[in-house]
């Protein structure tokens, strides 16, 4: 590992991978800072492009753009009382309350000191752990990766929206998407209805394109643009009591974001878990929602812990827990990349440079974040006049430029609606992306494993790995309702 | 009406699936292309049905029923996320007959004007600067194909 690592900073460090770490911390900090454009909407809309680039800067530029969204979505949470992203809603129930106070600068001070540290453990976790889970993976077969799949599944429809059965109907749609075109063992046609551009089946790309860059823009819309906050930013840094407050609260959030590996356990999940664990620890509870520093400082540890650890079932394992990963997913496929284990056996030079990158980039995002606070807060003021139909007119680019396909672009489209409608009555997107991503995999190793076993499902239990895996699945749910009912307490008292 | 949709998708792959459970593959299976189909169709339905039991429960009681408000308008004139989708679609339709540059042009101006500008002049340079800049990058700097 110690030798893989110092190879991956040795290749991390050339210029061409310097620049584009930079890169993508800047592009992400300002898609977290501006409201209306999520880190998974601008992964979606440049992953056509960075198909132009060599696999390992447009992985490490893809990374980039989420870690720094993590970081710059606490700017406009702190400031203007609007969430850049999900995971930064609970930042603004006491980060505005400090901004109101004329103490932005403090806030965001420690938003990024904590995000720093957090996003170090984090990767210093996957370092550790996404090898060794590799190797451990080798002993996996098609009952294995099976139930792997369907724990996956059912913790992402879990975790994400209101209501466990909305997310499993979710999954299930996404499963039935993967499944338009030709079954790869048998060369039938299922979904088609006999309409010759489906027969490929439905690319992820321009879906995701879809979901993502066309409908936060639609919904951005539908909701009108934001009103500009005020606040002053005051002093930048914290000091004596208040910051060792905050530190504290950073390292108890850098604790739970740790757990950020789990299927489900997104950065959002982890920063209301954080609040919460923050809160009922602290010894001054009565002053959160009223601009408590540690309100401020954990939530923002977590969602950066786990925005990093949430790349070691990606590395190792090839499943993706959350859209974003599913996104990085996509572009290590494009690139004809393995996943998973294989990833470490064939192209190790890769899985290390990105890794190696990933410290890279959390420290470039810290020289960012903290000196250019005053700018960050200036790019709020781009009018989403402006920025709307730039993003709309990228987004036909990109649907186009994967395959040289107009179904492609009609495919965008179309999902740019599905994807509206779906927020708009609430239908969680998450489960739908990663059941196209996932279902795929269940489908080939659960017909293997029936392969194996004469048609007897008992295989799925009698091999121990996928035993618990199963048993987890079923925990998982039960876990999920009472993590999830803490969140929802926490979310009401939210901006 | 979301659900109707979602309805009719299952009861297509249920379709679908008792299609191909007639047909014969190469390789036997216990679990062939139809029938997993069929499965997750299935699955779908029964979700969909579990998902929707506490609002038919709640009408059956006479509570009222807890909708998402309706917002924005069905028709085109008041509604502007409509609006920015017809666009799309006008945009992705104009693509194949006017060619790139004059597509661009005119859904960046259609859609900037959508999303609330109303000086005229600054729609018609915004439109023309973000066409060009478009142009720029992704035509001579990146070399991305265009339509």
């Amino acid at each position: 590992m110690e030798i893989g690592l110092i190879q991956g900073f040795i290749l991390a460090l050339s210029p061409i991978n310097l620049l584009y770490a930079f890169l993508g911390c800047l592009l992400g900090t300002l898609v977290g800072v501006l409201p209306g454009l999520g880190p998974a909407a601008t992964m979606a809309i440049l992953l056509p492009v960075t198909s132009y680039l060599s696999p390992t800067p447009a992985i490490i530029m893809l990374a980039g753009i989420y870690y720094g969204a993590m970081y710059g979505g606490s700017t406009t949470s702190i400031l203007l009382n609007v969430p850049g992203e999900a995971a930064s809603v609970p930042t603004c129930i006491d980060g505005f309350q400090m901004a109101k106070k004329g103490r932005a600068g403090e806030a965001l001070f420690i938003a990024a000191v904590g995000s720093f540290i957090a996003g170090t453990a984090g990767i210093l976790l996957l370092s550790f752990l996404a090898p060794v889970l590799a190797i451990f993976s080798l002993r996996f077969g098609p009952p294995e990766y099976c139930s792997l799949a369907v724990f996956s599944l059912l913790a992402i429809a879990s975790f994400t929206g209101r209501s466990l059965m909305r997310g499993v109907v979710m999954s299930l749609v996404g499963m039935l998407l993967a499944l338009v075109g030709l079954d790869p063992l048998s060369a039938q046609t299922r979904l088609v209805f006999g309409f010759p551009p489906l027969y490929a089946g439905l690319d992820l790309v321009p879906v995701l394109m879809g979901l993502f860059g066309i409908a936060e823009i639609f919904t951005a819309l539908r909701h009108g643009t934001h009103q500009i906050s005020q606040s002053k930013l005051g002093k930048m840094i914290p000091r004596g009591k208040e910051l060792r407050k905050g530190l504290v609260a950073s390292l108890k959030g850098t604790v739970v974001g740790l757990f950020g590996w789990l299927p489900g356990m997104m950065g959002s999940v982890a920063a209301f878990i954080s609040y919460d664990l923050a809160k009922r620890t602290s010894r001054e509870p009565e002053q959160y929602g009223l601009g408590s520093i540690e309100g401020v400082a954990a939530p923002e540890a977590a969602n950066n812990s786990a925005a990093t650890t949430g790349f070691i079932p990606l590395m190792a394992l090839g499943v993706p827990t959350a859209p974003v990963y599913a996104i990085l997913l996509s572009a290590l496929l494009i690139y004809g990349l393995p996943t998973g284990p294989m990833l470490f056996e064939q192209h190790a030079d890769i899985a290390w440079t990105i890794i190696a990158s990933m410290y890279i980039g959390n420290a470039i995002l810290v020289i960012l974040n903290l000196p250019l606070i005053g700018l960050w807060a200036k790019i709020t003021l781009v009018p989403y006049r402006i920025l709307g139909p730039c993003v709309l007119a990228i987004v036909v680019v990109g649907g186009y430029s994967l395959r040289n396909s107009m179904f492609d672009v009609w495919v965008t489209v179309a999902f740019g609606l599905v994807g509206y409608l779906m927020r708009k009555y609430e239908w969680p997107v998450a489960p739908l992306i990663i059941g196209m991503i996932l279902g795929p995999l269940l489908e080939r190793n659960l017909r293997a494993a029936l392969q194996m076993s004469d048609g007897s499902p008992t295989i799925l239990i009698e091999r121990p790995i996928s035993a618990v895996l199963l048993g987890m699945t079923v925990c998982i749910i039960f876990v999920s309702r009472w993590l999830l009912r803490s969140a929802r307490i926490i979310e009401e008292k939210a901006c | 009406m979301d659900r109707a949709v979602l309805g009719i998708m299952a009861l297509l792959g249920i379709w679908d699936g008792i299609r191909l459970l007639g047909v014969k593959t190469f390789v036997p299976e216990p679990l062939g292309p139809g029938l997993y189909l069929l499965a997750a169709s299935s699955l779908l339905l029964l979700a969909l049905a579990i998902e929707s039991i506490p609002q038919l429960l709640g009408t059956a009681r006479g509570k009222p029923v807890q909708r998402t408000p309706a917002s924005g308008s069905l028709t085109v004139y008041r509604n502007p996320v409509l609006q920015a989708w017809l666009g799309l679609i006008f945009y992705t339709v104009l693509l194949e007959f006017v060619g790139y540059l004059l597509a661009t042009l005119l859904f960046v101006v259609l859609s900037v004007w959508i999303f609330g500008e109303r000086r005229l002049g600054w729609v018609a340079v915004s439109g023309g600067t973000m066409t060009l800049c478009f142009y720029l990058i992704f035509k001579k700097l990146a070399a991305i194909p265009l339509p």
